[in-house]
């Protein structure tokens, strides 16, 4: 009965305008919540009298030089993750994958470490090492998946075995060159404090356009999802599609990565309440989740700054927090379906 | 007309089928059988464009596949994986997809596949379950949407891997018959099957192979008369005539 009336409710929400509307609101709810609250809350009183010249100009500085560049970073590395996540999981056919869980992170973190501690001060290296990263990290599982059947249950626990050992990677290179900046905690867990608008610009505009050749490679997306010798036989290049959108999901988790740090669970969680609400078709999926990623991730960074307030945690602390538990929800939901 | 000349395929080097020439019959039910491992699911793969041979050539009316390309082949022939996970869209939706190799870039449905799809699912006597998700559908019925997705995909040739196996003997008649209609409909069908007085019964045109070579071809009659199957199978064979539904073959 309750899952019922649960179902009904979801199908008046499909109605076409009420449920982008809803994620739009909800975006919106969470730029301007995250721009007022912080260590000094900014009353929109305070904000419009700064903006008109009567303010003593304090509130639009803090805006200016901390707040809004920490929003941009989250929305974009929050959508991007989101996005980087719904397609590894539709390319590998595995609704359990992510970019934390198959090593993509772990990959971009890698690599950029190694940039950071190699090549002191060249911080224009570090985004295309995290891209680089990303795509070898990616492209080995899938390779071990293809080389031993691909099993779903390989490719993750391939995944895991990649990342357990570039995550150790990350470590050595921090112990050996001490120096390396991006070795900092918040990198490894993830975080945005500090983000400017410069580190951000080059890889958020990366970040749009690869999220638009997502959109825009909807349908083949779909009939890859369908299983590989359906797509082929239906006329799609599987292997060359398979490569390439992995490609643009490093490119995205990469891109993201590499100014907010090593991320986890947005990838998962996010396609997954996405699916939940708008079905399985990329049309309706790929805007979903650029949404409620851009928008989850804000909140949690909202979160970071606000619950210990002064002090402020790294915002990957709170999404493990919420990500971890949901993760084992679904583990234990999945149990019974025999999908392995 | 699909023809295979001297084809050899397998995967990662290790060839499954041996230098099997052969010609589907056009507009006729051409049925493959074989015992377990004998490489009938890969030749049936190779000859539907997904596994490219490792030596041979294969023709689809006198052109090499090469030449057609993979969209063209898609839009001549329709391939039923033995196996498939079960997508999570609704069955006009995956009928739908049928339409994908017509599709110009960037590949959008238009309302002419729409229609087609409608049209399929019709044919197939399973329009009500139109909007119905896939994972709701009995495996009979899902079978059906992946035949009308077939029919969607509109090629003249389709070929289908063990359709019968995980359905209940009812629904494996059904299926049967359906392939029967299509090859009333002018379609070339191309089925591998495991049971062979289903294989005997329904066939026009029977292979027989065996460690990855093709035995034996010809009419189903003729091969249940030749022996070859107590000697490939290792079973005897019989057969009764039930006078009220048709000849029917036993093994023991």
């Amino acid at each position: 009965m309750n899952s019922l009336r649960t179902s009904s409710i979801l199908r008046k929400l499909h109605s076409p305008h009420v449920l982008p509307a809803a994620g739009v609101l909800l975006l919106l709810a969470a730029i301007a919540a995250n721009l007022c609250f912080g260590a000094v809350a900014l009353s929109p009183a305070r904000l419009i009298a700064d903006l008109s010249g009567t303010g003593d100009g304090s509130a639009l500085q803090i805006i200016r030089h901390v707040r809004f560049p920490r929003t941009v970073a989250t929305l974009l590395a929050g959508s991007a993750l989101a996005v980087s996540g719904m397609v590894i999981q539709s390319v590998l056919g595995n609704p359990l994958a992510s970019p934390g869980i198959i090593g993509v992170n772990s990959g971009a973190g890698f690599m950029a470490t190694l940039a950071c501690a190699v090549f002191p001060g060249q911080m224009a290296l570090v985004s295309p090492a995290a891209f680089v990263g990303a795509l070898l990290a990616v492209l080995l599982v899938y390779g071990i998946g293809r080389i031993t059947g691909a099993s779903r249950m390989t490719i993750i626990l391939a995944g895991v075995a990649i990342s357990s050992i570039l995550s150790a990677g990350i470590d050595m290179v921090v112990t050996l060159v001490p120096d390396a900046l991006m070795g900092s905690a918040m990198f490894r867990i993830g975080g945005v404090a500090g983000v400017t608008l410069s580190s951000v610009f080059p890889q958020g505009g990366v970040m749009l356009a690869a999220m638009a050749a997502v959109f825009f490679l909807r349908s083949e997306i779909d009939i890859l999802t369908l299983g590989g010798e359906t797509a082929q036989s239906l006329g799609l290049p599987v292997g060359f599609y398979r490569f390439l959108l992995l490609g643009l999901s490093a490119l995205l988790a990469g891109s993201a990565v590499s100014f907010a740090g090593l991320i986890g669970f947005v990838g998962l969680l996010v396609p997954h309440i996405a699916r939940r609400i708008v079905g399985t078709q990329s049309k309706e999926l790929v805007p979903c989740c650029m949404l409620l990623g851009a928008a989850f991730l804000t909140l949690c960074d909202l979160l970071a700054r606000t619950l210990f307030s002064p002090f402020e945690i790294p915002v990957g602390l709170v999404l493990s927090l919420l990500g971890g538990p949901f993760f084992l929800w679904l583990l234990i939901c999945q149990k019974g379906r025999g999908s392995a | 007309m699909i023809e295979l000349r001297e084809a050899t395929g397998g995967y990662r080097a290790k060839a499954v089928v041996n230098q099997v020439s052969l010609r589907f019959v056009p507009g006729a039910i051409n049925v493959v059988v074989g015992p377990n491992g004998c490489g009938k699911s890969t030749l049936l793969r190779m000859a539907a464009g997904l596994l490219p041979p490792m030596s041979g050539e294969l023709l689809l009316d006198d052109q090499p596949f090469s030449a057609i390309g993979r969209k063209g082949l898609a839009r001549r022939m329709a391939y039923l994986p033995q196996s498939r996970n079960i997508p999570d869209i609704t069955a006009k939706k995956l009928v739908l997809h049928g339409r994908f190799p017509h599709l110009g870039y960037p590949r959008r449905y238009r309302e002419e596949d729409m229609a087609i799809a409608e049209g399929a699912l019709s044919r197939m006597g399973i329009a009500h379950l139109a909007e119905k998700p896939m994972d709701t559908l009995s495996g009979g019925e899902r079978q059906k949407v992946y035949i009308a997705m077939m029919l969607a995909q509109d090629g003249d040739v389709l070929f289908l891997d063990e359709p019968t196996t995980y359905l209940d003997i009812g629904h494996q008649i059904e299926m049967m018959d359906i392939l029967s209609s299509l090859q009333d409909a002018g379609k070339t069908l191309v089925v591998v099957l495991h049971d062979l007085n289903l294989a005997l019964r329904y066939a026009s045109r029977i292979f027989v192979m065996q460690a990855g070579r093709l035995l034996y071809e010809g009419d189903p009659e003729a091969l249940f008369a030749s022996g070859l199957i107590e000697s490939v199978f290792g079973v005897k064979t019989g057969r009764v005539d039930t006078q009220t539904a048709g000849i029917h073959f036993y093994f023991s």
